[in-house]
């Protein structure tokens, strides 16, 4: 299945930013093949729903770090790997908002 | 015209949103808080210099307005130039400079004005100080997209300040 996701925030800057949106897949058969430069879509339980870029996988621990471009990105940095569990959608296109 | 689509049926539906989360709180910046220190260091320069042309020149009365219009002046030269490097180093980044290639210059400035803004009573220095933060602010809102307007400050010293134009 696929999903229209809008962005908000800054912490994926230049490359994403707020206003954007992204088509993610939402069929966890994506989700296995998660590499390094992926952007996914997860549910944290306290943040909500985020958007992040894949740092590193783990796939013994079923782990995912996960990391912004801006300098004050809250993520694994801060809040540690994530579980494989809370990924929702994998971005499949990157709709740019103009201007 | 495929955002425009986006944007219409996102209108119409409603997406969901995902957070491209920066450290909390995130995305509170405001320039504003370095303007007004840096009107109170003007403010406290001209405190000092009326002091100066009273007739208490060196009474005890004398000594402690004018200790306490030092000590506020560089208190709030520094907090201003602690929420510029704030905003410069926590929300600037490399697209923003690339827009607005002066910005490196201009916090340079900044801090450079501060420090003289510390050392001395200098008015003109303080002027200086209140202007190159306002010329910050300026940019840091068009970063945003918010308009800005040109005001006099609501006390004194009435200088012409930056505000965003909500």
């Amino acid at each position: 299945m696929l999903r229209i996701i809008k962005v908000t925030g800054e912490s994926l800057l230049p490359d994403y930013k707020e206003g954007d949106y992204v088509v993610v897949t939402t069929i966890p058969f994506f989700f296995d093949s998660l590499k390094q430069g992926d952007v996914i879509v997860f549910r944290h339980p306290v943040y909500g729903t985020m958007v992040k870029r894949v740092e590193q996988v783990c796939l013994e621990e079923q782990e995912i770090f996960v990391v912004g471009s801006h300098p004050q990105s809250l993520d694994s940095r801060q809040f540690g790997p994530i579980p494989k569990s809370w990924v929702t959608g994998k971005m499949l296109w990157h709709i740019v908002k103009p201007g | 015209m495929l955002y425009n689509l986006v944007q219409a049926l996102d209108q119409k539906l409603g997406f969901e949103e995902a957070k491209a989360h920066c450290d909390v709180p995130c995305g509170i910046y405001d320039p504003i808080v370095a303007q007004i220190n840096a009107l109170t260091v003007v403010r406290m320069m001209d405190l000092m210099a009326a002091l100066e042309e009273g007739a208490e020149v060196g009474k005890k009365a004398y000594n402690n307005s004018m200790s306490r219009y030092i000590a506020v002046k560089e208190e709030h030269a520094e907090k201003a130039k602690h929420e510029i490097r704030v905003i410069y180093g926590d929300f600037i980044n490399d697209a923003h400079i690339e827009a607005h290639p002066e910005l490196p210059a201009l916090f340079h400035k900044i801090m450079k004005l501060g420090g003289k803004a510390r050392q001395t009573a200098d008015r003109e220095n303080g002027l200086a100080f209140v202007d190159a933060i306002n010329q910050f602010a300026e940019i840091f809102w068009a970063v945003k997209g918010v308009p800005t307007k040109k005001a006099k400050a609501p006390y004194a010293p009435a200088l012409e300040m930056v505000y965003p134009d909500l």
